[in-house]
């Protein structure tokens, strides 16, 4: 397509340019013409002053390969100009009547004299060169050609300099990522602060390398935390056990150890499927959202709790909405709302008081449990929902207890957070806590699908 | 028994032994089917990860051909999704390992009832009485009130006398929650519930066994 283009182009180019220049050699043998009709008219009938003026003419006019033949009344040639081109000249008869031809390579006019000067010849006959037009032409063409060929090649070239100079950072980009490892997160993406796409992809892809990098990072250290609480039951389980292998004892002995063995047993137990519940919560894509309601959830946990709240006189007030509908999964949304009560009822003592809260506000639901316990310390607040994390007043409380891991409440937040919710602690006037969870509620047409 | 870990194995063996039923232990999953097929058991607790032939397979073409013995799927994913597809293939119960060897042969007991005796409508253990129909406890003709929960507790544990009824079993019976946190949330049940029964004057006492569960005696 861009070769015939570019042919059609050349061809209009080139034939536009020869009409031209026939139409100026057209124009100046005119002009020679006048010339010397009107030089014969002022020397005659000094017909060597003529020749001698001609001669001047068509040297001076050489490089048009100019001539000049005069004719009898019998239109033979009489004399020719010198200066004219290689090829011999046109062996036409004169016109008759006065007129421009081609032949023979020249383009020629013809011109009859007139008045007295016709007494020293009939007419004449003024040519030029053709082959120098052609030339022209040649040397034009072969300059277009030649321009035209550096343009389709240099455009292809310059395109793709150009482009590469464009793509540079994204292929700076693609190198960063490809020398990634998630071992080693630590490279970004240069911003070069032009503000356009380019930095604002290179800002997007590091943000979001952050969050890989931090999310990672805490994943090491639950690791290597959870490694180190299955260590301390594990180190006890073994050294009871050698010891009571090292020498023969009683069955009480026998009886009292295997008895210890067996309680770390269940501690371990109860930890490795709290761990599971965080990972089942964070695994996300294996659990399919469903709709549950929130009210039955609540009301049950309220049922599991309502007894021991009793027990240690412990007021449960609630205000429940009716059918509050969230999206998640209800096994791990039980935990959630136990966890919160257990929690609340840890920390409550005796003829204290516990608030829940359910209520769909908007295109929120909140749900609010709030107590009248010892409080959380600023200190201990930002770290409250931390894995392993027991400050010193649980510390106290649970000593050996199954469950007090320092999981609770950060398996509230691994469910919160997965069913795209958030969850908030803060102090209570005059004393105690409020935590507080949102979730956005779902939308009336989710409800329906499920239904 | 279809199990692979040896010690495993051989402590379910011991413990149903010593629990009074005779067991048959296949190590993989090939003889277990062989067995399942060929011989009739009581009821068959199976892992589900086994070489040779997997729990869920073995369990469908035990069903597909139309034997109804009680099975209990042993389990150490314990993911939701692979519970589902193994009481789907005709699983009677599961139980995720790890678990208590009371909790397993407790369960063991409900399966098999469950398929095998038509549920009785009065329990029976020492001199305790509870109609499941009037919902009534009565010690020596002498009744006892409880509320709901005191009375499903007492369901339970009269179920399993003698055997050690770990609180987890309690709490998803009661409850249906396998929820496990610091608040012991049964304790207050069973506190008042071994109250009452002290009070009625009966022989039979509800034990505490520290960090396991609870345990129905009938002393006599």
């Amino acid at each position: 397509m861009v070769l015939i283009a570019v042919g059609l182009t050349l061809f209009v180019l080139r034939t536009a340019f020869r009409v031209a220049l026939l139409r100026e050699t057209d124009q100046l043998l005119r002009e020679d013409a006048t010339e010397i009709e009107l030089a014969a008219m002022a020397m005659h009938p000094d017909i060597e002053a003529i020749h001698a003026e001609i001669t001047r003419h068509t040297e001076s006019h050489r490089h048009r390969g100019l001539f000049v033949q005069l004719f009898d009344i019998n239109e033979k040639p009489i004399w020719t100009s010198r200066g004219a081109g290689k090829d011999p000249l046109p062996q036409r008869p004169h016109l008759k009547k006065n007129g421009l031809f081609s032949a023979d390579s020249y383009r020629s006019l013809d011109k009859d004299m007139e008045g007295e000067a016709a007494q020293s010849f009939h007419g004449f006959r003024v040519g030029s060169d053709l082959h120098l037009v052609e030339e022209d032409v040649r040397d034009l063409t072969w300059l277009m050609v030649a321009s035209m060929g550096i343009v389709v090649l240099l455009v292809p070239v310059g395109a793709y300099l150009v482009a590469v100079r464009a793509t540079r950072p994204v292929a700076e980009i693609i190198d960063t990522t490809l020398k990634m490892r998630p071992q080693k997160l630590e490279e970004r993406f240069p911003v070069r602060g032009t503000g356009d796409e380019l930095d604002r992809l290179s800002e997007t892809i590091n943000g979001f390398l952050d969050r890989i990098a931090k999310f990672l990072r805490s994943n090491r250290e639950f690791v290597a935390n959870a490694a180190h609480e299955l260590r301390s039951p594990l180190a006890a389980i073994g050294a009871a056990a050698e010891l009571a292998l090292s020498r023969d004892r009683s069955s009480t002995e026998y009886k009292e150890v295997l008895s210890d063995i067996s309680d770390k047993c269940e501690h371990f137990r109860v930890l490795v499927n709290q761990l599971l519940i965080i990972a089942e919560a964070e695994g996300g894509p294996a659990l399919v959202a469903e709709k549950v309601c929130l009210t039955d959830i609540v009301v049950k946990s309220l049922g599991m709790f309502r007894d021991v709240a009793e027990h240690k006189e412990i007021e449960l007030e609630a205000h429940i909405g009716r059918s509050v509908m969230v999206e998640g999964y209800s096994r791990l949304v039980q935990q959630l709302v136990n966890n919160l009560l257990d929690n609340a009822i840890k920390y409550t003592p005796e003829h204290g008081q516990i608030k829940i809260n359910l209520a769909r506000e908007w295109d929120k639901v909140i749900l609010k449990v709030e107590d009248d316990g010892v409080g959380i310390s600023s200190g201990d607040l930002p770290h409250v929902f931390d894995r392993f994390f027991r400050s010193d007043r649980s510390r106290q409380r649970e000593g050996d207890q199954p469950g007090g891991f320092g999981l609770g409440l950060s398996i509230c937040k691994a469910v919160v957070e997965s069913m795209g919710g958030t969850i908030s602690v803060g102090q209570r006037s005059p004393r105690g806590s409020v935590f507080t969870v949102r979730w956005p509620a779902p939308s009336e047409a989710v409800l329906s699908n499920k239904q | 028994m279809i199990e692979d870990d040896p010690l495993i194995g051989k402590s379910l063996k011991k413990g149903l032994n010593e629990a009074g039923h005779e067991c048959f232990w296949a190590r993989e999953g090939m003889l277990g089917l062989e067995k399942a097929l060929g011989q009739q058991f009581d009821a068959i607790i199976m892992d589900i990860m086994l070489p040779g032939k997997n729990g869920i397979e073995i369990l469908g073409e035990i069903r597909g051909k139309g034997i109804k013995t009680p099975v209990l799927l042993l389990t150490a994913l314990g993911s939701v999704e692979e519970r589902v597809s193994g009481l789907k293939a005709g699983a009677d119960d599961y139980l995720v390992k790890p678990f208590a060897l009371q909790e397993l042969i407790a369960r063991l007991d409900a399966i098999c009832r469950r398929s095998v005796t038509k549920p009785a409508m009065v329990l029976v253990s020492g001199d305790l009485k509870l109609d499941l129909t009037t919902r009534k406890l009565s010690v020596s003709e002498k009744e006892i009130m409880l509320t709901p929960t005191e009375f499903s507790v007492l369901e339970l544990l009269i179920r399993h006398a003698g055997q050690v009824v770990p609180r987890k079993m309690i709490c998803e019976h009661i409850w249906d929650s396998d929820w496990e946190g610091t608040t012991n949330v049964i304790e207050v049940h069973i506190n008042r519930l071994r109250n009452k029964l002290k009070k009625g004057g009966t022989e039979s006492t509800l034990e505490t066994v520290r960090g396991r569960g609870y345990v129905l005696l009938s002393n006599r």
